[in-house]
Order: structure tokens, then sequence, then C-alpha cells
């Protein structure tokens, strides 16, 4: 008898990637998510297509739906025989999500990017069936035109690896690892190697106004800050983790040539929204430039990638007022504030001292390529 | 994105940004006057807040009323007249003994309306504000209060404890006593703006205070109403007072029975 599935977040991963790793033959797939259009297009269709690219070519993947609904609509009692949930809704969503299933007890599959998430979500669904998991690969949340005629659900994903806690009882394309495996050999380097100099091409990218980071990386100036950032965090994780130097070095070239990728049409926008996240004191770029602070290593192109961030604009971020608070906010205060540094402590003083100057050059950059 | 009140926001974080500079510079013993009780206490750093504040809120053309410049008869609560309510130091006993719980609190209101506000709790490095009627800030991340049970609620009160008024006085440890007890407990931080601030962002679930004086609780009531908690405030006896009660809707239904059952509150306050 096949079992079931949820897929809650039914966007880039959700619908993109997360399927695939499952045999439509063993699992029937629901889908949950916020935005009626996506609901409405699965049910009326019954399926959806996506593109995975293979040895430099797209191969075309029918997803079956066994059914699709809204939050609004999702009826927990229905799916009491859930064989798994997997969430992929970002980390502000989670606790909302997991109020959404409270009471079900089926393992909790997320891949969240904030390994934090988890016990978040334990404390929200009240049980201890709860996995982070990592999922290397580059989804895009949507697809080139000619796809997008044929089907407006479709999605370009790259061939990646899922790396999942090891726990629950599932049958599909992933791995499982214990968490310590997980967090010290799979989440550091995405972290840092893939999440980093990822969303530094982003707002570089956003700055000179392409649309997709492979577009971004096209411009040899935004390349060489890309690839400076990736030595600056490739040289500290050597330094700081015991992780075998050799694995890591080729993570970090197997990371450049996906941003390069001109198949995959990954949106600066996707990569780059809620800068706010992004600036976290622990994440991807305050907490790199600090682990390369506290190493010796001065990481120039990693400020510049936090200039980036904190000048990205899109009127349709969750983070828009960023713009404005670093707008009526001194420099000193945004930094303690808003990025939480203390006052004096390294990354402050170089913010202050440095971010004019920085401002200055990523808008000549942005010019020039204009 | 359109923000409202961007001007007003921009005023209030100026202002209360500089308060907390100038708290957090005060390395020098403080000077610390009693004012009404041994609780009441004002310190001049206080004075230089307030002032400091009202310079940079005059801009926008609204009066100002300040907790430490009050004279009570400036200024009455009218509901067409906008103005600014300040607090240089809310909690300024906790200030005094190292505590990190005291903010700089700016609000921008219309009689009860509270439309603009912005708490600065410089110590703990916590910044909150409006962003308009329907969003709230910790530190630029959104806040959104999640709505939980009595039973899983932590509370926090203020009030004065009415030492001239031996009823009232009874009245208020037993409703403090009676939260405590249907609750996961009732603090009492000494710091109204930092309860509900703290109750805006869910680390509370309920705030409430009798009599509280609208400095002490303006700028923080406009977090938490655009952080989407249950907020019920009536006018108390008090001039230029309130009573509120501030956070999980189910917590705040039941301390309001327990308030009007004690007869601190009337059944008809206002619900925002």
């Amino acid at each position: 008898m096949k079992r079931k599935i949820l897929f809650v977040g039914a966007g880039a991963i959700g619908r993109g990637y997360l399927p695939l790793l499952f045999s439509p033959q063993m699992y029937d797939f629901v889908f949950v998510d916020s935005n009626p259009r996506i609901i409405e297009r699965m049910r009326d269709t019954g399926s959806y297509t996506t593109f995975r690219v293979r040895k430099d070519q797209y191969e075309e993947k029918t997803i079956p739906v066994a059914a699709a609904f809204t939050p609004d609509q999702f009826r927990l009692s229905e799916h009491t025989d859930a064989a798994a949930c997997f969430f992929s809704v970002g980390p502000r969503n989670v606790s909302r999500a997991a109020a959404m299933i409270k009471g079900l007890k089926i393992p909790l599959i997320l891949s969240e990017n904030e390994p934090n998430t988890v016990d978040m979500a334990k404390s929200v669904v009240g049980h201890e069936q709860v996995y982070f998991a990592v999922p290397d690969v580059i989804t895009s949340n949507t697809a080139p035109q000619k796809f997008l005629d044929k089907d407006p659900l479709a999605i370009v994903t790259e061939d990646g690896v899922m790396f999942i806690e090891e726990g629950p009882n599932l049958t599909g394309d992933f791995k499982f690892l214990t968490r310590d495996q997980l967090l010290g050999m799979q989440w550091t380097p995405k972290l840092y190697l893939h999440n980093t100099p990822h969303c530094i091409a982003a707002y570089l990218g956003a700055l000179v106004g392409v649309t997709y980071v492979h577009e971004a990386m096209s411009i040899p100036k935004v390349d060489a800050i890309v690839v400076g950032a990736m030595m600056e965090m490739l040289k500290s994780l050597k330094m700081k983790w015991e992780i075998p130097h050799d694995f890591l070095e080729w993570y970090a070239e197997k990371e450049l040539a996906r941003f390069r990728c001109k198949l995959l049409f990954d949106p600066v926008a996707r990569v780059a929204r809620e800068p706010m996240r992004k600036l976290g004191l622990h994440g991807r770029l305050i907490g790199a430039a600090q682990i390369c602070l506290a190493l010796g290593i001065i990481p120039q192109n990693i400020l510049a990638g936090i200039t980036g961030a904190l000048l990205f604009e899109d009127q349709n971020d969750p983070d828009h007022h960023l713009a404005f608070l670093r707008r009526v906010m001194s420099k000193d205060s945004f930094n303690t504030y808003i990025l939480g540094l203390r006052t004096g402590e390294p990354l402050d003083l170089l913010l202050c001292e440095q971010i004019d100057m920085i401002i200055e050059r990523l808008q000549s950059l942005s010019k020039e390529v204009a | 994105m359109n923000i409202q009140w961007q001007d007003e926001t921009r005023l209030a974080l100026r202002a209360a940004i500089e308060g907390g500079r100038i708290a957090m510079k005060s390395d020098a013993p403080l000077d610390v006057q009693v004012k009404e009780s041994a609780r009441d206490v004002v310190t001049s750093i206080d004075m230089e807040i307030e002032q400091s504040a009202i310079a940079i809120l005059v801009e926008s053309g609204y009066p100002v009323i300040g907790e430490e410049t009050f004279s009570g008869k400036q200024f009455a609560l009218d509901d067409r007249q906008l103005c600014w309510v300040v607090d240089a130091i809310d909690g300024t006993a906790n200030f005094v003994n190292g505590l990190e719980y005291f903010a700089v609190s700016i609000g921008l209101c219309q009689g009860l309306n509270f439309l603009v506000g912005t708490v600065c709790l410089p110590r703990l490095q916590q910044i909150y504000c409006t962003l308009g009627a329907d969003r709230a800030l910790l530190n630029g991340r959104p806040l959104c209060h999640e709505h939980r049970t009595p039973s899983e609620s932590l509370v926090a009160g203020s009030f004065s404890g009415s030492v001239g008024n031996p009823k009232q006085r009874a009245k208020q440890y037993t409703l403090f006593g009676q939260i405590n007890d249907q609750t996961r407990g009732c603090l009492r931080l000494g710091s109204a703006s930092t309860n509900i601030c703290f109750t805006a962002a869910g680390r509370l679930q309920a705030a409430y205070g009798m009599n509280a004086k609208l400095w002490d609780v303006a700028g923080a009531l406009a977090i938490a109403i655009a952080a989407g908690c249950d907020v019920q405030v009536t006018p108390s006896d008090a001039p230029f007072s309130v009573n509120y009660i501030v956070g999980s809707r189910s917590v705040v239904a039941m301390i309001r029975e327990l308030c009007v059952a004690q007869g601190l509150m009337e059944e008809s306050c206002q619900t925002r």
C-alpha cells in the first residue's frame, strides 16, 4: 500500500526538489502552501512538471499530486496516516506551520537552513520526532520561459544530495547521518561555503540589476568578490574546524561552479530575500565575518557582501524596512541594535570605518555595469 | 513598502536611541532624588534624556509631554490632538540599582489611540518600534505575538501598591496573587514598558497595570497593538493615567475578569 508524504511549503525546495527524492509508486504526495494559485493549479491538473539538471542537460519529471491545500483548507484529521511531513516554509514561518500540524505524531523533517528551527518546532508540535535536513542543492523557484509556457509551476533544480538526520522510517534517494555528522560535515560547509558566497553573489547581482545569480557571476568584478569571500571562508574553515581540507576545497569549487551554472536560472530576488535574517549575528554574513576576524583574517570581500545586503532594496521584500532603518539610524546605533554588534568590537569598528568607502565602490560597480 | 508615520517613527527612533546612549554613558555616581515615595526616584540622567528627547521631537510640531517636566495643567487627553509622550527612564529604580530592566519610551498618541511607539532598552541592546499600525519590530526583526492560554503563560504586572489607600492596596495584591496562581507566575519587573514590550515579543504572555501614567506605557502599547496583542485600556481615576491589560487573548480576558471582580477595572474598557 502506498504511504503519504506531506510537503508543507510548495516553493523551490518543497515543489522542485523534495518530491524527486521519493518514488511515486511508493508514496502519495500531498502539498500545503499559502499561495492559492499554486494549490489551485495543482488540483486542476493533478500533477506538475519539474526539470532536473543532469550532465548539463535538463531532465523533465512529472510529479503526481494526490491532494493540495492552503493552510485554511488543511484538515489535520485527514492526514494522521501520513508517513512523514517535510517543511520548507522559511525559518520565520516554522512556528506557524508547526502549529498547523500540532497533534500529528509523525516524523517532521525541516530543511530550513537553520538548525535551531528543530527545537522551535519540537516545542510547538509537542513531540521529539523532529529532524534537521540539509539539502545540498540549488533549486530555483522558477524556470526558463519555454518551460513555464508548458507548465506555470515548472521549476529547475540541480541533481543535489539530501542529508537527513537519522530517525525517520522513510525510503528514498537521500542519506541519513547522525546529528553530529550532519552539522559538522554538511551544515558547516553549507552555511559558510554555500550560503555566504551565494547570498553575496545575489546582493551584488541585485545592485548591478541582473535577474539571475549566473548573470551576476558573469560580471568579472562580481565573480572576483564572490571568489574572494569563498577564499576567506575556506581559509577560516580550514583553521577552525576539523574537516578534511580536500573535502572543503572540493566543496568550494563545486559551489562556485553552481553559482556560474547557466542552466539553473536561480533568481537573485529569491537568494537575496529577507536580508535581515541573513544579517543575523551568527549567520552567513555577520557570523562569517566574525569567524574570519577571530582567526586574524580581514574579511574584505565578506564586508562587501554585508554592505550589499544593507543596500538591498526590494519593495516586495518583507525586510524592505531595513533601508528605512539604515537611513534613520547612525552607523554605530545600527551596528548595535540591528546587527547586534558590541560597541568597539572589531567588526563594529571595521564597518564604521569602511562602510562608506565600500558603498561608494559598490555603487561605482553598479554604474559601470549599467 | 509604504511606511505609515514614517517621519514620526524616524524622530521617535532618534529620540529613544539618543536617550539610550545617554543612559549608557553614565558611569559617574548617580544623583538620585526621591519624589513621592522611596520607590519614586529621579536622576539627573532622567532630566538629560527628557530634554534631549523633547529637543528632537518638537521638530514634528506636536506638543511633547515628559514625565519630569509635566505640570498636570499643560495638557489634557484630547482625541483630536496628537501629542508625544516621553518617559526618559521607565524603571528608574532598576536603573539606579544596576538592573537591566529600564527603558527610554517614546509614544505618539491621540487621546487613547496609540499610534507610534519606540522603546529602547539600552542595557539589553534592544530597540522596539512600530512601523505603522500593524508592524512592530525588535531590533529590526518583525514581532508577532503568539497567543497562548493562561496555563502556558508568564505574566508581569505594574502597580504602585497604593500605600495611602489600604483597600485598593489589598485588592491589587489579591489580584497579583490570583494571576500568580492561575498562570506560570506573575512577575513585577519594575518597568511597565519593559513588561509590555516583552509581551509583544512573546517572552511574556500578558502584562497589566493599574493607574499607570501614560508616559510609562504609551510607546509600548503602540508596539503591543502592532504586534497583534489583545489590548484593553481604560482611563483610570488619576490624571493622565490608564489601567491596561495586554497580551494573549485568553490571558487578557482572564485578567480582565479578575480585575472587574476586584473592582479594579470597569466592564466597559476599550479593546484594541
